[in-house]
């Protein structure tokens, strides 16, 4: 039993992208990702998040799910680590006695794959409303591998990754009991990955499509 | 949120370098951008000038004997309020200032100066927390400063600060006193109590003022009154709290209010009493009721707006901004306290329209209502002793909130199974205990009990986070549920489009959906409302697009301008509509060609309609339509694109797509380019049914090319073909349309595919080239066309 790869829409609405994830109206947090809305109801998705509900709900607590998905998202944003519109990959696990300690070791794999074989993982305890506990996960760093450098501010470490216990008034709006199942997130900017890696300054540039700087990531 | 070191000892011990204690919040939930020294600067001490004479070649320096205790020097200053008997702050040789600025002996203009008369600029406190005597020169210390002494501690400026970056759900970390828990939890150290005494006199405040709520979204209200202050300066302790606090001190009584805020997180208003008709009530504003607040600025309310009112007129703006009727002044003898909560959303909502502060945010945040009437009573305190106030008696009370312990029961197999960890019982209730959580335990069974202040804990998730937090999330070992990923249909397909596209030598690119509203029926003739946003950040980004080739050919304009002329780029992305009362998303691939494309190792070719079709059909047929698309002349085509080089993309019978050339109006460059609305065409099932509808019996291609006037339109031949070809001719594909050589001026080749089937028969040449000689005659008719042999 694998990780599906689950797609969603980006014109999405209010309930799919907040509500059933715990962000009530009104909730302090929708300010932390201000959003292009298209009418009161549908916006433009701020996180792939808003797939996690569609999934949980289209499954009807009939199945454990294991999925990932990639995808656009965009936000009301502008500048050289912050781009309006931007890709995410989003992980959901749901089954029965799914635990932090799972989230941990799925998250270890996860960063040897796509970050590097040594890379190691540092968690911090931080706050997002559709997750509790929360958890944002810091990398050792890409260039100095820990020992601190100026990409890293001398910390050794890098932001890379959100990701938590799904909540359990999560779960109950899209279908799970969470008396019966548990569940981890953990979502991911990809640009800011690839700035990293690649050692690129502004993310802006990711969207400028220079052929000549396409060409260096041929294959 | 900026935490004073000096500020939270006042609550609890602290004995750890400033960094260590940064890291260990952090390692706590608690991240910060910066932490280190108030006053990052060395070698710093005080001074006193003994002479202070003009430079001799100089129209605005001076020379200064200055005593810094061991010794006498001689500085330069360049001050104009330098003077003799002045006790200043020295820079030594040797110093080192904030941005890098080292302090050296030297001469200034043939004048020795071995250091540095400083200004609090120099040091690096902002100006907006400077005194504008002290904005425009050097800062003179207090006459009992001791002379040699380290100037920063002199001023009592010796403090460290950490600048928090907290998250939504601690509010309770705006304030030293949750801080100082969250410290207390980490370190294991009991927090120490406010002082909330104070002396109360005379009548009670109850008698003569009155409060009158009239709003859901005000839970709580208090108010307490002081007579008699006395507005002066704040001391030292309560200026410098709050400047590296980052709030500017004002006067004494402004001072304490915000310190209060500071200290408990409950936000005050202290409102001039005698500009009061004795009575506070508090409301909805009025739709165009008018205020104006303490910036001087008249505002124009909406009942959105929650307003405090003295019975006659709105005297502020509750949580985010005070009146400038009742604002305390320097002749302000008496002072109504207000410490209140009022509704966080509404606060909020206010506050983005007017100017969001520490106040309004502290509101947000939501607030413990303990701390409301703590805060008034400190407020009282800190007025009595540094404004020399009297407090009446009493308190005038509204309030609705619950105030007790909020209990929560959880099991250690709770917390064990949600962390996957290890964690024992009697581990368990310590955390509780240091975090300040009463706790009573039967078997596994944990009964714990939350102060108000913790407004984030509500279920036994948030009590499992706090031990997994202070026990260390990274003290729990991680395990293993790593299972394949397996991708479905749909994203397989994609996965194919992708590596085909890259394979035939295209880059891959990543656009921006948003563009101008006047772009979106750019390069299409469909017909859609498009997706337009209510708050764009700019024009040029207000809509979302409807067809990629905008994108993608905004990108081959890039690339252009900046000289590269030879671009082949694909992007696979999503095109956005409305349809009445619907909104939709379609998956697309847009393919754009232009200038020279590799081929074949270094064989170059000049693009051409052939190659981005051949492009098309090597990707159709790789995903199983061979044999079942076509390129038709199109009955509509978007004024973007040139007449005769462009064509439908037909698969099964039905459109996905578009394929041609950009008008040459619009770039004089040949730039090619191709759509396939991929949500239409996977839907497009490349099932066994339709297959064998069409190989029941085989179609016959001819082609045929035909010269005919440069200005005649393909579509219109095309027309005149399907008229003269009857029910036998099924398709007509324009595959190449040539001008120049071999051709005469003014004219043009327009070489047509058309293929002939019935469905009752298969067709033989005998049957088809009649058809073919009526073709060519009636176009020969209609637009003097010649067969191109
Ligand atoms: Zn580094």
């Amino acid at each position: 039993m694998g990780y599906t790869v689950e797609s969603g829409p980006e014109l999405e609405t209010d309930r799919f992208c907040f509500e059933l994830l715990n962000l009530p109206q009104g909730h302090p947090a929708r300010d932390m990702q201000d959003s292009f809305y298209i009418t009161d109801e549908y916006l433009l998705r701020t996180q792939t998040s808003a797939v996690q509900a569609r999934t949980m709900l289209a499954n009807e607590e009939k199945t454990p799910i294991r999925m990932i998905c990639p995808g656009k998202t965009y936000r009301r944003e502008d500048d050289a680590t912050h781009s309006h519109q931007f890709t995410q990959a989003e992980g959901l696990v749901i089954d029965k006695n799914i635990s932090l300690a799972d989230l941990k070791g799925t998250l270890e794999i996860f960063a040897k794959k796509i970050i590097g074989e040594n890379s190691k993982l540092r968690f911090r305890p931080s706050y997002f409303p559709f997750t509790e506990p929360s958890y944002e996960v810091d990398v050792s760093c890409f260039k100095c591998g820990g020992k601190g450098c100026n990409l890293c501010k001398q910390t050794g470490w890098i932001e890379v990754l959100g990701s938590g216990m799904v909540h359990p008034n999560v779960l109950r709006m899209c279908g799970y009991d969470p008396d019966k199942y548990t569940g981890f997130a953990f979502g991911l900017g990809l640009e800011r990955i690839a700035m990293f890696k690649y050692g690129i300054p502004d993310m802006r540039y990711l969207y400028a499509n220079d052929v000549r700087f396409l060409s260096q990531f041929d294959r | 949120m900026k935490l004073s070191k000096n500020f939270v000892k006042d609550y609890v011990d602290v004995d750890v370098d400033i960094k260590t204690l940064a890291e260990d919040m952090t390692n706590v939930g608690n991240e910060y951008d910066e932490a280190g020294k108030l006053v990052d600067a060395t070698k710093l001490v005080v001074g006193e000038v003994l002479t202070c004479d003009m430079h001799p070649d100089s129209d605005h320096l001076h020379v200064c004997k200055v005593d810094v205790g061991k010794e006498v020097l001689n500085i330069v200053c360049g001050a104009p309020n330098v003077a003799k008997g002045q006790k200043v702050i020295v820079a030594l040789d040797g110093a080192e200032l904030p941005g890098g600025v080292k302090i050296k002996k030297g001469q200034i203009r043939g004048q020795e100066s071995n250091g540095m008369i400083c200004s609090l600029s120099e040091i690096g406190i902002e100006s907006k927390f400077q005194s504008e005597e002290d904005k425009t020169g050097i800062h003179v210390l207090p006459s009992d400063a001791k002379l040699g002494e380290d100037a920063v501690k002199a001023m009592g400026l010796d403090d460290e600060i950490i600048d928090f970056d907290l998250t939504a759900n601690r509010g309770d970390l705006l304030s030293i006193l949750g801080m100082a828990y969250e410290i207390g939890a980490i370190y294991d150290k009991k927090v120490k109590d406010i002082d909330l005494s104070h002396k109360e006199n005379g009548e009670d405040i109850n008698k003569t003022f009155s409060l009158d709520i009239n709003t859901d979204n005000c839970k709580l209200f208090l108010a307490k009154r002081a007579l008699n202050v006395e507005i002066k300066e704040s001391p030292d302790f309560i200026k410098n709290r709050l400047l590296a606090s980052g709030i500017r001190p004002i006067n004494n009584v402004v001072d304490i209010s915000n310190y209060v805020m500071l200290e408990t997180g409950q936000p005050l208003h202290f409102y001039d009493a005698d500009r009061l008709k004795g009575k506070i009530e508090v409301r909805m504003a009025k739709e165009n009721e008018k205020l104006t607040t303490l910036d001087g600025i008249e505002r124009n309310l909406s009942k959105d707006d929650i307003v405090i009112s003295d019975g006659t007129r709105p005297i502020g703006l509750a949580g985010v901004m005070g009146g400038l009727d009742t604002e305390i002044e320097a002749t302000t003898k008496n002072v109504i306290i207000e410490a209140a909560i009022f509704d966080g959303v509404k606060v909020r909502l206010t506050s983005k329209k007017i100017v969001r502060s520490e106040a309004s945010n502290r509101f947000e945040k939501g607030l413990d209502p303990n701390r409301t009437y703590m805060a008034a009573e400190r407020a009282c305190t800190l007025l009595e002793k540094y404004a020399n106030a009297e407090i009446s008696k009493g308190t005038v009370i509204y309030d609705k909130t619950e105030k007790e312990d909020k209990e929560i029961d959880v099991t250690l197999e709770n917390i064990n199974s949600l962390l996957g960890s290890n964690i024992k019982l009697e581990e368990a209730v310590d955390i509780f205990e240091r975090l300040g959580f009463k706790t009573k335990s039967r078997g596994n069974l944990i009964k714990v009990k939350v102060p108000r202040r913790r407004l984030d804990i509500d279920i036994k998730e948030d009590l499992i986070e706090e031990v997994g937090r202070i026990y260390g999330v990274n003290n729990i070992e991680g395990k293993l549920p790593v299972v394949p990923t397996v991708p479905g249909n749909y994203d397989r397909n994609i996965r194919n489009i992708r590596n085909k596209m890259i394979a035939l030598g295209l880059n891959e690119t990543l656009s921006y959906i948003l563009l101008n509203d006047k772009e979106v029926n750019n390069f299409t003739t469909d017909k859609f409302e498009p997706v337009k946003l209510l708050d764009p950040m700019s024009e040029d980004r207000n809509t979302a697009r409807y067809t990629m080739i905008t994108s993608l050919f905004k990108i081959y304009e890039y690339n252009a301008d900046r000289g590269n002329k030879d671009v082949s780029i694909f992007e696979i992305g999503k095109g956005f509509y409305k349809h009445g009362e619907e909104y939709g998303e379609d998956l697309k691939l847009c393919v754009l060609m232009s200038g020279e494309f590799y081929t074949g190792i270094n064989s170059k070719k000049e693009v051409d309609f052939y190659i981005i079709k051949g492009i098309i059909e090597e990707l159709l047929d790789s995903l199983g339509y061979e044999n079942r698309y076509s390129f038709v002349v199109p009955k509509e085509m978007s004024k973007d694109f040139h007449p005769g080089q462009t064509a439908d993309i037909i698969v099964n019978g039905k459109k996905v797509g578009i394929i041609g050339l950009v008008h040459p109006e619009i770039s004089e460059n040949k730039v090619f380019v191709s759509e396939i609305n991929l949500s239409n065409l996977l839907e497009i099932k490349t099932g066994k049914m339709k297959y064998k509808e069409i190989s029941k019996f085989p179609s016959i291609k001819k082609d045929i090319a035909l010269v005919v006037d440069k200005n005649i339109e393909s579509l219109e031949i095309a027309k005149v073909i399907k008229k003269a070809g009857g029910s036998n001719l099924s398709n007509i594909e324009i595959f190449d349309v040539y001008e120049g050589k071999g051709i005469e001026k003014g004219k043009r080749s327009i070489a047509f595919s058309l293929t002939f089937s019935n469905s009752d028969k298969t067709l033989t040449d005998e049957e088809i080239n009649p058809i073919l000689e009526k073709i060519v005659d009636m176009t020969e008719k209609e637009f003097k066309a010649e067969l191109r042999k």
